[in-house]
């Protein structure tokens, strides 16, 4: 019987992956992983404002994935699935550790002095002005606006990976907003 | 009334509406100011939102040797041993061709295409950017005094571009529908951190397609954004140098464009020089395409036909380890702003070695052509039941079966197919597989065993459980290779799956604290993936 050559894995719908996942295919964690990593770590690095904790529980989401795969019915989309997972993960991770919830550029920005072209970069004043609005968001508000404008999750979808109301979407993503507002409104007035 | 609009305004923003609200939305648009400035809003913060979740995203790290060593994956995933080789500094093109080529995400029935936008897409923005500028074809030339530099690393790069397995930077490619002109006002934040400058407005590069005969449209201009001069330069390798020192990348440097924005007045090109270190924010007149290169359209891979259609090519080369006059593969392609590069390797070989087109050609038995669409190309990984037609290993003819996935062998479409069991699966043709009809008989999975194993006794105590109490289940089966027990709920979905368990002995379950009944389904697997399986329901009260 012909190889199965790995084309076929990016081939795959994302659904039909998770399938393969079901199906023991190992492979199709590492496929998995390169279509939504980054996705996920962006998201816990939103929840959680730490991203060593971040780093950590992304592996536990791959992993949970892996073996929750043949619980997944297809019914919602995978991002949302690894995205709730994510969350529960999380959840999981702080209440463990008893991680409080610092202000993630804490984790961002160690205290180095090496200011080579790269920390140049970060630190220009563009990004640096970007970080410094979104810092200021309460996580649970900047979770919502990173659900809705990074993952592109539809109000439904938002509630559902969080496990709160569509009221309480609506209200957080406006309160994100209002606060995004107000720096952005007082950063113009200098 | 208006809130409801405005509720409206941030899935407008992230493309998410329906085509009738969006539509309806828009024609609301040309008579409400304060919806205007809410989408103005709303633009900038979605714009802030992705620029910083895109920086944190890029920095995501490997899968950990924790997880693989949980799966028992080697420790660098095997078929992409290339990001390794690949991120040689001199070979910096191909690193990011090739990083570029992982970040597909969904559905994909045509490699090569995906590969090519791919490749010019590095980040969202230069997607949105190439496309809206591939009509601009009025390059800046390259001074014939301006002497090209090299830059060499200064320090270590940054970890998650050296891990080099698979994993090294899975970028997350938006989903959603493809981007149009119009995304172009959901750039990056205003330039300087102390004014506000709201984004370009994006109404006027999409008509209005809903106009009722009532109302008449009032006439808006709003300036078009212009189209960015390099628009062909961004997110496609260092086809671009300096014409004059940027920030601290020298004159004549290699530069590869990552992103570009509109600040309003001009464009404005974020370059990276080859250390992958000097970072600039250069302006129009500050680079010209590098010598050599021509912009314009992604010219079609040569072998794009043999790309993932089994071993069909020849190398005419020693390509690395593979030696000239090998069969390989093409299992992907990339394209680096110069020519296309193929991923290529030995049937069964799982690491890709990168090839020139010069490197290899077809088979002399093999006729190039292209791949042909699989016949139930809409069935794969779709859920939807086909039926055998004959026996395919241990499923017998006639039983409804799903695809999970589907490959090209170079001459024909084969098919993993799914049994009703969920566990049950097979490698079929075409031919083995029609559409689903009625008539034809139910398949259960325990009715032709084709494996040696046998479950001789499976056991639940008690038969019916209060809430949360223990259950202890008891098996004893005959020559599997995997036992495992997985939990059914009420609802349909399945629940904890038990894994690893021995051939006889007995496992404590904790009975679900909500619905009227659980299922526990033993599946005892031969060495092949043949399985047994047995259920038991056991009904629950408070």
């Amino acid at each position: 019987l012909a190889q199965q050559i790995p084309i076929s894995l990016s081939q795959m719908s994302d659904h039909a992956l998770i399938q393969a996942m079901a199906g023991g295919h190992t492979p199709a964690l590492d496929e998995l992983y390169a279509r939504f990593g980054s996705a996920v770590f962006g998201f816990l690095v939103a929840r959680t404002g730490n991203r060593p904790l971040a780093e950590e529980v992304v592996q536990d989401v791959m992993l949970a994935a892996w073996q929750g795969a043949a619980g997944f019915r297809g019914e919602s989309k995978v991002l949302t699935w690894l995205l709730s997972i994510a969350r529960n993960r999380a959840i999981n991770a702080q209440r463990r550790r008893d991680v409080p919830l610092v202000p993630y550029n804490d984790a961002l920005d160690s205290p180095t002095d090496d200011t080579g072209p790269l920390e140049k970069v970060v630190r220009s004043a563009e990004q640096r002005a970007v970080r410094e609005v979104l810092e200021k968001l309460p996580a649970h508000q900047r979770e919502v606006l990173v659900l809705v404008f990074y993952h592109q999750l539809t109000e439904i979808e938002v509630a559902e990976v969080l496990d709160i109301a569509v009221g309480t979407v609506k209200s957080r993503l406006y309160r994100g907003k209002e606060t995004l507002r107000k720096v952005l409104q007082s950063e113009a007035s200098f | 009334m208006h809130e409801k609009w405005l509720d409206l305004i941030p899935y407008y923003v992230n493309r998410t509406l329906p085509d009738d609200e969006r539509a309806a939305f828009e024609h609301h648009l040309t008579t409400c100011d304060t919806c205007r400035r809410a989408l103005e809003e709303w633009h900038a913060v979605a714009g802030a939102v992705r620029v910083e979740v895109d920086r944190w995203a890029r920095e995501a790290p490997a899968l950990s040797a924790r997880v693989r060593a949980n799966l028992g994956l080697p420790a660098s995933s095997n078929g992409h041993s290339h990001y390794r080789a690949a991120f040689d500094p001199n070979q910096t093109v191909s690193v990011y061709t090739s990083r570029r080529s992982r970040r597909v995400g969904g559905r994909i029935r045509l490699p090569l295409t995906l590969v090519a936008a791919a490749a010019v897409a590095l980040t969202f923005g230069a997607l949105l950017l190439y496309i809206a500028s591939r009509g601009d074809k009025s390059p800046a030339r390259l001074s014939a005094d301006v002497e090209i530099v090299t830059l060499t690393p200064t320090r270590t790069p940054r970890p998650a571009v050296t891990l080099g397995a698979i994993t090294a930077t899975p970028v997350y490619t938006l989903p959603g529908p493809g981007p149009t002109t119009d995304d172009l006002g959901i750039l990056p934040l205003p330039k300087t951190p102390t004014r506000y400058v709201p984004p370009t407005p994006t109404l006027a590069a999409t008509p209005f397609p809903y106009a009722s005969p009532l109302i008449p449209t009032p006439t808006i201009y709003w300036p078009p954004t212009p189209t960015a001069v390099y628009g062909d330069g961004i997110g496609i390798g260092y086809v671009m140098v300096t014409t004059e020192q940027v920030g601290p990348i020298p004159a004549g440097a290699r530069v590869r464009v990552s992103h570009a924005w509109y600040d309003g007045s001009s464009w404005i090109y974020a370059i990276m020089a080859e250390d992958e270190v000097s970072y600039a924010e250069a302006r129009t007149w500050q680079l010209a395409y590098a010598p050599g290169y021509t912009p314009g359209p992604i010219p079609t891979a040569a072998y794009q036909a043999a790309i993932g259609a089994g071993a069909v090519m020849v190398t005419t080369d020693q390509v690395g380890a593979i030696p000239v006059g090998t069969r390989v593969r093409i299992s992907y392609a990339s394209y680096d702003g110069y020519g296309w590069l193929y991923y290529i390797a030995p049937p069964g070989v799982p690491e890709v070695v990168e090839a020139h087109e010069w490197q290899i050609a077809y088979a002399p038995d093999v006729t190039p052509g292209p791949t042909p669409t699989a016949f139930f190309d809409a069935q794969i990984g779709s859920g939807s039941y086909l039926r055998t037609t004959e026996q395919i290993g241990a499923i017998p003819a006639g039983a409804r079966v799903r695809i999970g996935s589907a490959w090209f062998d170079g001459m024909e479409w084969w098919y993993t197919i799914v049994a009703e069991d969920g566990i049950t699966s097979a490698e079929a043709r075409t031919a083995q597989l029609t559409y689903d009809t009625p008539p034809m008989s139910s398949y259960t999975p325990t009715a032709t065993p084709l494996t040696s194993v046998t479950i001789k006794a499976y056991t639940a105590t008690p038969q019916e459980a209060a809430y949360g109490t223990t259950i202890t289940l008891g098996w004893q089966i005959i020559g599997p290779a995997r036992v495992s027990i997985r939990e059914i709920l009420a609802s349909g979905t399945y629940g904890q799956w038990y894994t690893d368990l021995p051939p006889e002995g007995t496992l404590n379950v904790i009975a679900p604290a909500s619905g009227d009944s659980i299922t526990y389904q033993l599946i005892a697997e031969d060495a092949t993936g043949v399985a047994q399986t047995e259920q038991i329901r056991i009904a629950l009260h408070y």
